[in-house]
Parts: C-alpha cells; structure tokens; sequence
C-alpha cells in the first residue's frame, strides 16, 4: 500500500476539517479527488504527500513560483538539492547543457518553450500553471500529487496536460474541479462533502450527477 | 502595555496612543530647559534668512573640494559598508552577530569619527570608517529583514539545508533584490547627509565650513553651501546607476584628501589596551576578577556622576521631540494633502518637506542653536523638523496613491485617508523613535547636556575611559529603547503594514 490514512482527523485553527477518514491508496492507481471549494481537498493532498515527501512529486496549488526568476530556472530550482552548489551557481550564469536539453523536452510538451527564459511574473496564470507542472514533471518521481493543476487552463489543454500528468507518473493523485475530466481520465474518483469522504469507488461505478451532488 | 491602550476599535486605540505620547512630552517639558535665552530671536532670524536666501561664493573652488570630499567620503564609506553589510546579513540569524550589529549600530557615526579620529587623525580614513561600520550594520539588519518578508518561502525549504547558497540564489535573491537594491540608492543619500555633518567634528567636508560660516554669521556662504548641498542630494537619483559606481569609485578614491598624520601601529594598540580603560586600574597588579570588581565599582561612579544625568536628559529630549514630531505631522500631513489640489501651493509643500528632510537634524539644530540659546529647545525643534519633514513625506506619497478627488473636503480627509494612513504613521513614528534617541544623545556634542556632551567632554579632556564608559552607557539606551519602540510598533500593524527602516 502506497498512502494509508486510518481513521484521520485534521484541524486548522481549532476548526476540525477532517474527522475520523480512512483512505488506501495502492502504488499504479490514478485518483482524481472531487468536491467543492473549501471542504478540505488541498489539505487532505499535504497529508498525503507528508507520507512520503521524498518520493512524490507536488504541485502546490500556490504554484510556488519564484517571481523574479526565468521560467527554465524556475523548473531548475526543482533539483537544486541533488546537483552539487557550483553547478547551480554556473547555471545560473549560463544554462547547463544536458539539464536545458531535458527541461526543453518538458517544456515542448506543455507548450512553454517560447517563455522558458522569460521571468514567470510576465506569464499568464495558464503559462504560469504549466511551469509549475513541468517543474514537477523534471523531478521524474514516480508518483505525482497535484492541487487543481489544470483550472487555468482551456478545456483542450486541460486534457492534454492531464493525459501527460498520467503517462509520465506511475501513481497519480490529483484535485480536479472537472468533474468531466475526473471522469474521463481517472481509474478511481474519491469525494469529499463536509470533512468526510463520501464517494470513492472506481470511475465507471460513479455516475454525474453523484459527483454533481457533491457541490450542492 | 496592551491594556493600556485597548480600545474597542483600532482607532480608539490609536487615539489613546496619540494622546499618551503628547501628554507624555508635555508633561516632561515641565521639567526640562527649554527656555528661549536669545533677545531677539525674530530680528536674528529675519537676518539670517535674508543672508541664506541671497548665497554669495567667494570661492569657487573651495567650495568644489568640500563638495567633492562629502561626495567621496560617502560613496567609498557607504560602499565599503554594503559589502560588510551583505555578508553580515547572511549570518545574521546568529545570535552574536545580531548583538554586535545592534552594538555597534547603536553608536553614532559622530561618535565613530571621535573614535577614529584619536587613531588616524582628521583623516579619509576616519571619515570612511565612521560611516561603513554603523552603516554595515544598518545594512545587516535590513537585509535580514527583507530576507525574512520575502513573499515566497518554497514549503520544502527546510528540505534546502546543504543547498543554502542555491536557495538563496535562486529563491531569496531574486525576489528581493530590486527591493535591497533601493534601499542601498536610499542609504547612499544619508551616506551624503552622514558625510556632510563629519565636518562638524573637524573632517573636510562642507560640514566644516557650515558650521565656521554659521558661526562668524556668514549666512550668505551658509546659503551658498546649504543650497549645493540641496542640489547635491535632489541630484543623486540622476547620476547614481549601479554601472557607473565602479567609476565613481576609482574617482573618489583618487580625489581623496591626503594626510601627512601617520600613527604607529603601537599608538593605536595602546589606545586599544590602555588608553579606554581607567588608570588606576593598570597600575595594580590585579587577577581578573579583581580588576573587572574594580572596573564595575569605577564604571557605577562614573553613572551616577555622569551618565545618569546624561541618560536622563537624552530621554526627555527624546520624549519631547517625538511628542512634537507627532503634533508636526498632525498639522503637515492634512494641510499638506489638502494643497495637493492647488498646483503652485503644493509644490511648495513638497520643496517645504524636501528641506526639511534632507536637512541633517545636526545643521538644523546649529542653526536653532544660533537663534535661540542654549537649552532644549533648539534640539526639539530640530529633531521634531527633520523627522516631520520625513514622516509627511512618506505619508504624502501614500496620499497621492489614494487620490484625493476633486473638491475633497477636510472630512473626506478624516473618513477616507486618516485610518488608512494612520498607523502606518504611528509605526513609521516608533521607528523614527530609535533615531531620535540616538540623535539626541549625539546633539550633546552642541552644549546640551545630553550623553553626547558628556562623551565629547571625555574626548576633550582625553578621557578616553571615560568615553568609552559613556558610549558604552549610550549604546545600551539605544538597545533598550530600539526593542521598546518595535513592541510598541508590533502593536498596531497586525495587518500588511509594516514599515522597514527608512530614515
């Protein structure tokens, strides 16, 4: 079993958010995590990636981009720890070969090459959403968590990028607001409404309108 | 001290805290000096002014060196202090650097130059380290303070610990540098106005002749060097660019005025090992602990014949500045927002505050000094004008960005702008705090019975214990004082307000 949360409860601020949830996830399932602003989706995502912070790959819903710095540097900053100081102080001077050959590739596939090397505060919050993704992309971990990676995006990028998201992860977890593409793309849906889960079974046993009922 | 002025709205509160601090300033000046002993004040002053307005320059290029050595002293001085600073900032999450910044932040560039001036003589030297080392340690601390702001920390941060130094570059440094690089423009204006009052204590700068052309009531060659002097800060921002400061640099170091005065090296280790301590205290042949017994018992003597008194008196003059600075700025800003409707009349608002906040509090208070008589008052005056002029400036430009429409009445200034712009004036006031402590301890050096008279009688009399004993006294006052007035500060920004050293 990859996650397991056994009968978890989470308060922020004395304000309880989750009580008393269980939750296994296995390594090789997708899971798409539904349900309306505010009930707990983003923090139910950290508790999961506080699990096993080394092996995941995070994407904060905050984008966690360095504003003053370039798009490629702003992925670069993903590995800073595992490449040694003098490398990354010589990239920041002048990009390192094989690492902007592999950031290029990501950043084709997501469409961002052409604002690689402009600093990400000129990109717009779309462009912005997918350098987040490429820096989690250029990680090459094995599991991907992502907090509403795609909402900045139209309906035919969303989809592009969520089959990436899928392809290049082996275990994915993922908060949509999509309920179409939750549906679509995802092998396992799990529900949240007031602080529990109410939904979590596979795709094709979920109907419309049960996730619909989750927003009212 | 949160009971004390709880109300049960922000604005109570800040209302309460207002009327405490005038309060407090009043009453103190009950028991201070503050009389005017002058006989005519108005007649010496219409007199001054006719000679300040009609500058004559006898000679020219006298006044181009003064200018020249204020220039150079302050760009290699406050230079020399960025990078010192800078390195200090990376470290200064370490309790000993926090201390010996606050140390040696706490001391006043005047008192550095006393120092330095024992050890190299009226010269460049003397100049350039009075201003790099409490500048340093000016920087240090606004620096980690930006650090520390800086709106993105990255969640797996604590995940960076081998990885600092690319932390930094890549995190830190590009979200704050636009920031560090303004305040370091900003520091070099000061570094100007530092420069120019060195010349109070004898280094060549166009302090020096200020003070001797106030004196002999040269008031058309004050006017002459006050007004370069204005033109000299009004211009920094036209010629100071980050690509020119190499040049810059190398220029003012060749420009620099040579001394023949050489001091050997075991004159200066004397004054370090010897010279700041008390006498009788070498003589004996003593264990530590005896002499550090001996030293506590001379120490304590010295306050309550000296420091006490100079302590005493550094505070009331800080209430009573601080009190009147606020009552300024209660007066300034409204009017000063209200001229902004009238195209003429707001210019000479804003020219009114520019002379008032580039003027040093050190000038300003000679030139009270001259028309009121020796007491407290000139010295109030002189801080209350220079931080005014400061506050309102400050102020003003947040006024500008709130637009005062068309035809805005005074109640449309109470309602809309004052609780917005208000705490951000208490808190800009309890930050000027620090300064005016440290100002007033140094206007001693004029005659007011403050440390800083104390100090320089000690340097005159070539006390050299006793004024390190007394910088001691001082820079402790200072400590205290600074952690007081940041309390008071945190009080009443809870929100995004929060002012960062600008003085």
């Amino acid at each position: 079993m990859l996650f397991q949360l056994r009968d978890a409860s989470f308060s922020y601020h004395d304000k309880l958010i989750f009580d008393g949830i269980n939750l296994a996830i296995d390594a090789g399932e997708s899971v798409a995590v539904v349900g309306a602003s505010g009930v707990g989706k983003s923090t139910l995502l950290r508790l999961l990636v506080e699990l096993h912070s080394d092996g995941i790959a995070y994407c904060a819903q905050d984008r966690q981009l360095v504003s003053g710095l370039s798009s490629y540097n702003n992925i670069y900053l993903a590995k800073l720890t595992e490449f040694s100081t003098l490398k990354n102080v010589l990239n920041m001077v002048r990009p390192n070969k094989e690492e902007r050959h592999i950031i290029r590739e990501i950043a084709e596939q997501l469409q961002i090459v052409e604002q690689l090397d402009n600093s990400v505060n000129r990109l717009s919050g779309g462009q912005q959403q997918r350098v987040a993704i490429a820096r989690a992309f250029y990680q090459a971990r094995a599991v991907f968590v992502g907090d509403e990676p795609v909402s900045n995006l139209d309906a035919l990028k969303s989809r592009a990028v969520i089959a990436a998201i899928l392809a290049r992860h082996t275990t994915s977890i993922v908060a949509l607001h999509d309920r179409e593409l939750a549906l679509t793309y995802f092998d396992r849906i799990v529900g949240i409404k007031q602080g529990k889960i109410v939904i979590d079974a596979a795709s094709d046993q979920v109907s419309m309108s049960q996730l619909e009922s989750l927003y009212l | 001290m949160i009971k004390l002025f709880a109300g049960l709205s922000e604005g109570l509160k800040l209302r309460n805290f207002t009327l405490t601090l005038l309060a407090l300033g009043l009453s103190v000046s009950f028991f201070s000096n503050i009389q005017i002993f002058a006989s005519d004040p108005w007649a010496h002053f219409y007199q001054m002014l006719s000679g300040l307005l009609n500058p004559v320059i006898e000679q020219p290029s006298a006044l181009a060196y003064d200018l020249l050595y204020t220039l150079a002293f302050a760009l290699l001085g406050v230079s020399l202090s960025i990078v010192a600073g800078f390195f200090l900032s990376l470290l200064y999450q370490h309790w000993l650097v926090r201390g010996v910044c606050a140390f040696f932040r706490a001391i006043h560039e005047l008192f550095w130059a006393l120092i330095f001036i024992q050890l190299f003589g009226l010269s460049s030297t003397s100049a350039i380290l009075a201003i790099a080392i409490p500048y340093a340690c000016t920087f240090a601390r606004v620096f980690d303070d930006i650090y520390q702001q800086a709106p993105l920390k990255l969640s797996e941060k604590n995940q960076f610990g081998n990885a600092r130094i690319s932390y930094f570059l890549y995190v830190l440094m590009p979200q704050v540098w636009q920031q560090m690089a303004a305040y370091t423009r900003y520091r070099f204006e000061c570094g100007v106005r530092t420069s120019a009052v060195l010349g109070f204590v004898g280094l060549p700068t166009i302090g020096f002749h200020l003070e001797t052309a106030f004196k002999q009531a040269d008031y058309s060659y004050a006017g002459a060097l006050l007004l370069t002097f204005y033109l000299l800060i009004a211009s920094i921002k036209y010629w100071l660019k980050l690509a020119l400061l190499p040049l810059y640099l190398i220029a003012a170091g060749y420009f620099l005025p040579t001394n023949d005065f050489v001091n050997s090296n075991e004159n200066i280790w004397r004054f370090i090992s010897s010279d700041i301590w008390p006498q009788a205290l070498q003589l004996q042949d003593t264990s530590s602990f005896e002499w550090l017994v001996g030293y506590a018992q001379w120490f304590s003597d010295l306050f309550f014949s000296q420091g006490l008194q100079g302590v005493i008196n550094t505070l009331l003059l800080s209430m009573m500045a601080l009190a009147l600075t606020a009552l300024f700025c209660l007066v300034i800003a409204p009017s000063s927002a209200f001229l902004l409707r009238f195209c003429l009349a707001d210019k000479f608002s804003s020219a009114t505050l520019l002379i008032m906040r580039s003027t040093p509090e050190y000038i300003l208070a000679v030139i009270f000094l001259l028309l009121l008589g020796p007491s407290m008052l000139p010295a109030v005056i002189a801080l209350a004008v220079h931080n005014a002029g400061l506050i309102c400036f400050l102020l003003h430009r947040n006024v500008v960005i709130m637009t005062v429409e068309k035809g805005a009445k005074i109640s449309d200034y109470l309602y809309k702008i004052m609780p917005k712009s208000y705490p951000q004036f208490i808190s800009l006031l309890m930050y000027r705090s620090e300064i005016i402590l440290r100002e007033s301890a140094i206007l001693g050096v004029l005659g007011i019975a403050t440390l800083g008279f104390y100090i320089d009688s000690a340097f005159e009399d070539l006390r050299f214990d006793r004024a390190f004993a007394l910088l001691l006294i001082t820079a402790l006052l200072n400590i205290v004082v600074d952690q007081f007035s940041r309390k008071i500060q945190l009080q009443f920004n809870d929100d995004h307000v929060r002012v960062r050293s600008k003085d």
